[in-house]
């Protein structure tokens, strides 16, 4: 990596037990040079907030108990609504790959299925990020 | 034979295996167990102690089973998991479920229920955080009527309901017998399972009491239950979160067990007596695919817990019993070509069931993308019928005891497990290490270690780092209807409508007066939970007065 | 942003930011901090035209090492702040990972209940290993803070000894943060960080051995020296839970004497003057840091000085000699 780190906020529901992911992804992230903000959000407004203070230029959104639809749907515009139209917002974990293409549809640049090594992320973010916009 | 001729025998067998591999034993890699134990090529005699041997099944330290004729007298309890929506569709569920065969022991019912995260944490359908969170992995029930729609009709005493709560768990409980009092019932005839399960939050990442009130609570409820519902199980010692949350195997035994010795001192020190309370302590415990670990790991497990048992002063073998229900672990589940789950389902049941388990719960093969579709979810149940009833596994009780390399396995597991386990307690046990976060750095460790050995493809996922296929799975996921939000706060609204708001209010005054008395150690929180209940106080309500009094905590 | 920053003049969109910090703007005064990690020219500019706002806030440290309940103690601190009706402005800083440069910033999350408190700005940033460089970061994210009106800045830097020295650069107090059982991890921190702390907090009190270290730490009697007359402060040793809500009226207390204290022998003032004279020299030496490398980077560089090291036609002892010397003639004639 060469030049700035890129800035992530790493954001899981606040009420979900499941957390190995979340945190396996934030480590990797780390080990690939960026700086992760590693945050439990219970509403989409904290995420929001997280984000505008933190500076972030990409929101992460670890998925393990569902409802990820009705929240793209409700973060992006509030992203919006904040100026972030230049953040970039992925979202990973337990998602049916039949709901990629609506969420891209929604504003959410890329899901991701569980599993993978935390390069294909990297990867994808390195190559695209500040590149992409809201 | 005599003993020289067959030892005679087996010397010259063993010197001529060294001579058949000669040629290329020095090339053969290293091999270890998931929890990174070495294993050998060939197990003999000369790696079985004789202590591990001369057990029968039945009797301590039950290393062979708790049941001298294991699932011959009655099978393993087909504990499905479920719930999902309000608790209209969950009783539907229940319903469908029985008539699809599933059962508990002798033909009882039993009620595997799993609440949405919503409840757990302790918020009603109206509270802003529960938003795209009702129903969705999990039923959403906060009221009487909620409860009363659970029980309805059923036989009580024959059956089972196993309620997975959060830090809910004890207005669960309260409003569980409140509802069965509407029936004309006292607690005396509950069957079921507390959650009680505080101590997950040393590996879950989630908020919740701060750990002595945590624990105090735990007490109060096993406090409760040994005296009004003595049939009622009042404890899961949860070490399926933590190989969840990635610790391996031996990790699982190791701190799952510290976990049962914090709940047994917590009760000890509460003044109860161990022959009432440890008995009704059970297990809820993962299981990967790697059948020989995971069985030694079931049989070693159950001989660590009835010494521990034992040196806590219990007397009747029935309280030494490390009464288990396998969980299934998900995390094996790959998103990728999803129909190879199943084979992996099934041969985490049939280590479960080789292990002697009392009752299993099977993961749907899609769970790792979504929840749980109505076929793929009778699938699950499918796979412990077929090993029940077509498989032959449960004609013999332990079937692999005497295998060397399985009782060899155990020993090991079991050393391996009591190394770590005796470091934590002369660290001043499981709650010190929930309290400075060492037992979650363990097993975020692990966990790391795991995804580096799977990222690098040194462990073999077949479809994820093996075997990959580009296409996409295309599956349809089951969908919580959203309109379940609104159906969940309609149903509050309707129940918060007919109540009597003073009583409700007063009772809820008493619940916050209780929670100081719990602290103060003067007093008990049961009793004034099921007033609140009885008083039409729901889930949500009861939550407010606890997490201002017990605190609300982020682990480290 | 960067299609503006093309075609209007530096001055004028630094004037622009440098106002919008001053009216509170979050977004800009992050985007700043950013800047300013980054080394942005833009963000020097600006912080330029924040330094007469600043100067206001109480600027508290929280320092310690890792597992001390920092997060939990500044968690406490800003709810007991805002229940006065002050106004918060949270730095948290973590280490960045020494191989990979990458950071992993947990402590926001602990940090629960303002996430929708417009009043409570929390920024989490890497220290990115540059020695001094957080010094100078920190600075400027302190000044951003200020100035955006911010009544109290806590800033919050975990580490074993260097760091807490630098944010003692800063802060008007600094408090040090240690749990009972951390005996050996203190001794690895040397003398550098008890010379740092201004009050002392044992937190995690119900833990066993708190008693003990809180004996032991008040009998080691530490004490910091002001600038004015006979007395010494006496660093103050409090023990507290966070994590139970215990101890926060104390610490206040110990917080308002130690800043009346310094108020009174002179001690604040010579700190602050002191903070200015830190941040200029980090700024120079940061400078020709950056421009030494630069010219490093080149090929060649100065004047084939670096092709001759590099043949061992001279040593670099004798060639850093000549640097020094001339960088030395050229620091008096300014």
């Amino acid at each position: 990596m060469s030049g700035k780190p890129v800035k992530v906020l790493l954001a899981k529901k606040k009420i979900d037990v499941h957390g190995r992911a979340s945190k396996l992804i934030a480590r990797e992230l780390r080990d690939a040079g960026m700086e992760v903000v590693y945050f439990r959000f219970g509403t989409v407004d904290e995420i929001v907030n997280a984000a505008l203070q933190e500076d972030v230029d990409v929101i992460a959104v670890s998925i393990m108990t569902s409802g990820h639809l009705h929240l793209a749907e409700n973060l992006v515009p509030a992203l919006k609504a904040k100026g972030m139209n230049d953040v970039m917002v992925i979202f990973g974990g337990i998602i049916p790959d039949v709901d990629f293409e609506p969420l891209r549809k929604m504003g959410v640049h890329r899901a991701f299925p569980a599993g993978l090594p935390g390069s294909v992320v990297v990867d994808y973010i390195n190559a695209n990020v500040g590149k992409v916009g809201l | 034979m005599t003993a020289s001729n067959q030892s005679k025998q087996f010397e010259a067998a063993v010197a001529a295996w060294h001579k058949g591999r000669e040629r290329y034993a020095s090339k053969l890699q290293a091999q270890s167990t998931l929890s990174g134990l070495p294993i050998k090529t060939v197990y003999t005699q000369d790696d079985v102690s004789q202590d591990s041997v001369d057990v029968m099944p039945g009797v301590y330290p039950f290393t062979r089973g708790l049941y001298p004729d294991g699932y011959v007298l009655t099978p393993w309890a087909q504990q499905m998991v479920f719930g999902y929506g309000t608790i209209d569709e969950t009783r539907q569920k229940m319903e469908k479920m029985v008539a699809e065969g599933m059962e508990g022991y002798f033909g009882n019912n039993i009620f595997n229920v799993v609440y949405d995260i919503p409840c757990m944490y302790g918020i009603d359908a109206d509270h802003p955080e529960a938003e795209s969170n009702l129903g969705q992995c999990g039923v959403h029930m906060s009221t009487g009527d909620d409860y009363d729609e659970l029980v309805r009709d059923w036989e009580l005493e024959k059956s089972n309901f196993s309620m997975i709560t959060g830090d809910n768990c004890l207005p669960a409980l309260a409003l569980l017998v409140a509802a069965a009092e509407r029936r004309g019932k006292g607690p005396e005839s509950l069957r079921g399972n507390s959650m009680n399960w505080y101590p997950r939050t040393a590996v879950q990442d989630i908020p919740s009491w701060e750990p002595r009130w945590g624990y105090a609570l735990m007490v109060d409820l096993i406090k409760w239950a040994t005296i009004n519902a003595p049939a009622w199980n009042t404890t899961n010692i949860f070490m399926y979160g933590i190989s969840e949350a990635g610790g391996t195997p031996v990790q699982e035994l190791a701190y799952g067990l510290s976990w049962g010795k914090s709940v047994i001192d917590a009760g000890l020190a509460a003044g109860l007596d161990p022959d009432q309370f440890i008995g009704r302590l059970g297990f809820q415990i993962g299981c990967t695919v790697n059948l020989f670990e995971e069985v030694a790991k079931f049989r070693a497990h159950r001989r660590m817990w009835a010494k521990l048992c034992r040196d806590a002063g219990c007397k009747k073998p029935s309280s030494m019993h490390a009464r288990v229900h396998c969980h299934t672990n998900g995390y094996v589940l790959t998103q990728q070509q999803l129909l190879n789950n199943n084979a992996r389902i099934t041969l985490q049941a049939l280590a479960a069931a080789l292990g002697g388990v009392q009752s299993i719960h099977t993961c749907s093969y899609d769970e790792a993308t979504t929840i749980p579709t109505e076929e793929s979810h009778r699938t699950a149940l499918r796979t412990q019928q077929i090993l029940m009833w077509e498989s032959g596994v449960r004609n013999v009780a332990d079937p692999l005891g005497g295998s060397y390399y399985v009782e060899k396995l155990t020993d090991d597991m079991e050393a391996a497990a009591w190394e770590i386990y005796n470091q934590l307690e002369a660290k001043g046990g499981y709650l010190r290490g929930l309290e400075t976060g060492e037992i979650k750095r363990a097993i975020d460790g692990a966990s790391y270690q795991m995804k580096q050995n799977i990222n690098s493809g040194r462990q073999i996922v077949v479809g994820l780092n093996k075997y990959q296929s580009e296409s996409l799975e295309q599956h349809e996921p089951f969908r919580v209807d959203m309109a379940i939000e609104n159906k969940a706060k309609q149903r509050l609204a309707a129940y918060k409508a007919r109540r009597d708001d003073k009583a409700v209010a007063a009772s809820l005054e008493n619940v916050a007066r209780a929670c100081e008395a719990l602290k103060a150690g003067t007093g008990s929180l049961m009793p004034a939970l099921i007033e609140a209940a009885r008083a039409g106080a729901t889930n949500g309500e009861m939550m407010v007065p606890m997490r201002a009094a017990f605190g609300w905590y982020v682990s480290e | 942003m960067s299609a503006t920053t093309a075609t209007t003049a530096p001055d004028v969109v630094a004037q622009r930011v440098a106002e919008q910090v001053l009216d509170g703007h979050v977004r800009s005064a992050t985007r700043l901090i950013t800047q300013s990690q980054d080394g942005d020219p833009l963000a020097r500019r600006v912080m330029s035209l924040l330094y007469p706002h600043c100067g206001r806030a109480r600027l508290i440290g929280i320092t310690g090492p890792p597992g001390a309940g920092k997060s939990t103690l500044v968690a406490g601190m800003i709810g007991e702040l805002r229940k006065r009706g002050l106004t918060v402005g949270v730095i948290a800083v973590d280490p960045s990972s020494p191989f990979s440069g990458g950071a992993v910033l947990g402590d926001r999350d602990r940090m629960t209940g303002f996430s929708s408190d417009g009043e409570v700005f929390i920024r989490s940033m890497a220290s990115r290993g540059a020695i001094g460089g957080l010094c100078a970061v920190a600075n400027d994210a302190v000044d951003v803070m200020d100035a955006m009106g911010k009544d109290v800045v806590l800033i919050e830097t975990v580490g074993v000894g260097q760091s807490e020295v630098e944010i003692a650069q800063i802060a008007n107090t600094v408090v040090l943060t240690l749990v009972p059982g951390y005996g050996d991890e203190l001794q690895a921190m040397k003398a550098g960080i008890m010379e740092a702390a201004d009050i002392i907090v044992v937190n995690k009190a119900d833990s066993p051995g708190a008693n003990g270290a809180v004996a032991e730490l008040q009998n080691m009697g530490y004490f910091q020296a002001v600038p004015q007359g006979e007395e010494m402060w006496q660093v103050p040793v409090v023990k507290m839970s966070a994590l139970r809500n215990e101890g926060f009226d104390e610490l206040e207390a110990q917080i308002l004497r130690q800043s009346e204290f310094a108020e009174k022998t002179g001690w604040k003032a010579a700190r602050q003057r002191r903070r200015r004279v830190h941040q200029f020299a980090e700024v120079v030496t940061d400078g020709v840091r950056r421009d030494f490398m630069g010219v490093m980077q080149e090929g060649g560089g100065f004047n084939g000085l670096l092709d001759r090291i590099e043949a061992l036609q001279v040593d670099p002892y004798a060639a850093a000699q000549g640097i020094s010397r001339r960088l030395r003639t050229l620091t008096k004639d300014l």
